[in-house]
């Protein structure tokens, strides 16, 4: 037992002091960071302008349709889009996404943090969008009616009323989405990026020991997950007080 | 708080605990597996190993084939990441590693290496227009101030090519900042053909098929590096060494090895 | 059809289909300024749909609802001959219809043809030509108010409150007259707060919706629609939801606001209030007005079987 110990001890030496390895991780935690944040500001500004075309069309389909006009057909088309964006987005893998948005799309940009950033957003949008749309869908129809009984139009409804009640409904599920986000980033590394697991990866690559990179990259993940997760179940706390 | 720690501790005890029983796994006898020979390589890179349908095929794969017949063994040969091959030598997972692998003093701690069997070099793809023609030209200033220009390399990733160029310019590299770590030499050569990179560093042979299949890219006249392939097996496994040694210098002596290399390789 | 005096709301020839279901069968009705119009009927038999449609809530199937003397709803051709008169329909029909009249003069002739029109529902509004389109057009154009404009004049009252559940009271009732009629924040807190004093919740304004009774909530709910100053107060079914012994309390302030002259119609099963406050009770059954008369009249000498078959159940 003690000389396995000793042995981990130069494991842990090995690994992340000798050649100031620790700092990979570090960079990579960074970028881990930065790549999830700012996608997920995409995708909660995707996911709203879809959720909210989406919503929109399904709440008014029957009484705009007997109207048609060109509005109704402006909607279709819209909604048409952002149909089409979801089956492609959610039905293919967000490694496939990002390699296309690299290789080809983005072919000419040399920022690769950029090109994961909106990678990694656009794939988030399609799935926070589904969850703001059950969210609207989900907030009481009174609700609405009141809104616009005061004379408030649709957008301002939506606005004032509707978005800020559907906020509350999916924290939780917008929480998840955030998570399952952070470790989707993982697969940033084919594209060159150093995140936090392709800095795992080097250090083995360099190390050949699996056990001490993997486990220092799975608990950072972890704990940032928990730190998270206990905020969000604060944050919680504090939207409930409105309905006791 | 008090409780997350209790959590990690856990977990930290629990991960650790797995990894020691998977060390204690290890078959006492010449292989893993008996009478089978398993071999890790990392089939992207040609014209070493890559796949040709669902067969493997290239230069180690033949001469793995012909070390195992010699030895009298079955030869399986898996297709992992490059960088997961050394580990999974050294922990039994595999019997060989054979994958276009350099011996370096760093690999040299961790497992134990065959007689080279090949030579290799490392060269620099640039894209035909580029104005780079030697190594030196990646860098401006002199002495002191000698710096690596505004530049991009890229490199398959855990390769000899990225650790020689992951390395400070000290010790003959341009340093992490230059540097992008693919995971395929092929995702490393789309780069360059996109112009996300100035230059791939790459083994010369996979390099030569790189060039070969994209349009408007040439390799330098000067090489980067010149090194020598290996096989390398487990330190906790010498009698394997050997035995791998002695067929290799069969092998060598009635001229098959030269045979299949000229076979991959137009001279 | 623009003219007509006093009436704040007119109601023309509603119907509405819920697919095959027709809840309402063509109801027309005036309520004038100042008028407190109860509503009353069996359940199912269409009396919130007409009071929802009255602000669109439910868009009507045909019809149109008129506030103050513009239009409320979109034009529907069957109100109006002269739009009949310049449809393709009416058109095509004309010369096989005058065959098979020959005892009829021209404009006899056309006022038939408009009536079996009208009454076979044969317009398709999409095929009908430009100059129908046009003249409807033209009508709405001189005759419309914008949706969220009329419905600023037209406070609502439900009956599951529907008080905005991420706001607080005092923010529930500023909200409207805030942001739509631009009121100050000072002014439109002092005006809830005096209105919530009126109705004795002066110490809610800065609870929830979650916190408060149900009576408390309709009070609330009664305050808000009345922050906006409204011309008329829709209450559909306000005391339904609640608990017996908060009845009392919002019934209070809906007679509180019939004395101060406010234009109400209400939906319910309070008898007693239509009986006490009502100026006009209206009996709503199968989707039409079955009868309507002053509360004394309507109770002591109903004449519709069915209305008296209603009464003799709930009084």
């Amino acid at each position: 037992m003690k000389e396995w110990f000793s042995d981990l001890a130069g494991q842990f030496r090995l690994n992340f002091i000798d050649g100031d390895r620790w700092t990979w991780l570090l960079e990579g935690f960074k970028m881990t960071l930065i790549i999830t944040f700012f996608a997920t500001l995409i995708g909660i500004l995707i996911g709203v302008v879809i959720a909210t075309v989406r919503s929109t069309y399904d709440k008014n389909y029957e009484s705009m349709k007997k109207k048609g006009g060109i509005g109704f057909r402006i909607l279709s088309f819209f909604n048409k889009i952002c149909g089409l964006y979801l089956t492609v987005i959610r039905g293919t893998p967000v490694v496939v996404q990002l390699l296309i948005m690299y290789f080809i799309i983005f072919a000419s940009s040399t920022n690769s943090t950029m090109v994961a950033i909106a990678s990694f957003g656009i794939n988030s949008g399609a799935y926070v969008a589904e969850i703001f749309r059950g969210g609207i869908m989900s907030v009481d129809k009174g609700q609405f009616e009141a809104g616009r009984s005061l004379g408030f139009n649709y957008i301002q409804t939506m606005i004032h009323i509707i978005i800020p009640q559907m906020f509350k409904i999916v924290l939780p599920t917008l929480c998840n989405e955030f998570i399952v986000l952070l470790k989707e980033t993982s697969v940033a590394g084919y594209v060159g990026i150093r995140d936090l697991t392709k800095a795992g990866d080097l250090i083995r690559g360099r190390t050949f020991s699996a056990f001490m990179p993997l486990i220092a990259v799975a608990l950072i993940y972890l704990a940032v997950v928990i730190i998270f997760t206990k905020l969000v179940a604060r944050l919680e706390r504090r939207l409930r007080n409105s309905d006791h | 708080m008090k409780k997350i720690t209790k959590i990690l501790a856990i977990i930290m005890v629990l991960a650790m605990t797995a990894c020691l029983f998977a060390s204690c796994g290890k078959s006492a006898s010449g292989t893993a597996t008996e009478g089978v020979l398993v071999m890790a390589t990392n089939a992207s890179f040609p014209p070493y190993e890559y796949t040709e349908g669902d067969d493997f095929a290239g230069i180690d794969v033949e001469i793995a084939g012909l070390i195992a017949e010699e030895l009298g063994l079955e030869l399986k040969i898996e297709d992992v990441e490059f960088g997961s091959i050394i580990g999974g030598v050294q922990s039994g997972k595999f019997d060989m590693g054979m994958a276009g692998m350099t011996v370096t003093e760093e690999r040299l701690k961790t497992v134990n290496f065959s007689d080279t069997y090949a030579k290799g070099v490392q060269s620099i793809i640039v894209k035909e227009t580029s104005s780079f023609n030697s190594f030196d030209d990646f860098f401006e200033g002199e002495g002191d101030d000698k710096q690596v220009k505004n530049i991009k390399v890229g490199v398959q990733q855990d390769t000899t090519g990225d650790i020689y160029c992951s390395d400070t310019v000290e010790n003959g590299g341009l340093g992490t900042d230059h540097v992008i770590q693919y995971k395929t030499g092929n995702d490393a050569v789309q780069a360059l053909v996109a112009g996300k990179v100035d230059a791939v560093i790459i083994d010369n042979e996979p390099a030569k098929s790189y060039v070969a299949a994209n349009k408007g890219l040439r390799i330098l006249d000067t090489a980067y590096a010149e090194e020598d392939y290996a096989i390398c097996i487990s330190k906790d496994n010498p009698e394997l060494l050997e035995e791998i040694n002695s067929a290799l210098s069969k092998l060598k002596s009635s001229g098959k090895v030269d045979e299949i290399i000229s076979k991959y390789i137009a001279a | 059809m623009t003219t007509d005096g006093n009436a704040l709301i007119r109601v023309d020839g509603l119907y509405k289909y819920f697919g095959s279901n027709k809840v309402l069968r063509g109801i027309s009705a005036e309520i004038d300024k100042g008028e407190v119009v109860v509503v009353i009927g069996p359940s199912g038999s269409g009396k919130s749909t007409f009071l929802r449609c009255l602000n669109l809530l439910e868009e009507p199937t045909y019809g149109e609802v008129w506030l103050e003397n513009r239009l409320v709803t979109p034009v529907d051709p069957y109100l109006h001959p002269e739009v009949i008169e310049k449809s393709k329909t009416f058109g095509k029909m004309l010369p096989s219809f005058g065959k098979e009249h020959p005892s009829l003069g021209e404009e006899e002739l056309k006022a038939a043809l408009i009536a079996e029109i009208k009454s076979k529902d044969l317009l398709n509004e999409k095929h009908e030509g430009k100059a129908c389109k046009a003249l409807m057009k033209q009508i709405y154009k001189e005759n419309s108010i914008n949706i969220n404009l009329a419905r600023q004049k037209i406070g609502m009252v439900f009956q599951q409150f529907n008080l905005f559940a991420n706001l607080t009271i005092l923010d529930n009732i500023t909200i409207a007259p805030m942001k739509l009629l631009g009121m100050g924040k000072k002014e439109a807190r002092e005006r809830a707060v005096d209105l919530l004093g009126r109705v004795g919740l002066p110490d809610k304004a800065d609870s929830y919706p979650s916190q408060l009774s149900g009576g408390q909530k309709q009070r609330v709910a009664i305050v808000r629609a009345l922050a906006m100053n409204p011309d008329v107060m829709l209450f559909d079914e306000p005391t339904s939801a609640l608990d017996p012994e908060m009845v009392g309390e919002v019934l209070d302030v809906m007679k509180e606001l019939a004395k101060q002259g406010m234009t109400m119609v209400v939906v319910t099963h309070e008898m007693g209030f239509a009986r006490e406050v009502g100026s006009r009770v209206m009996f709503i059954d199968e989707g039409v007005i079955m009868e309507e008369n002053t509360p004394d009249k309507f109770f002591s000498e109903p004449e519709n079987p069915r209305l008296r078959d209603f009464l003799s159940k709930v009084l």
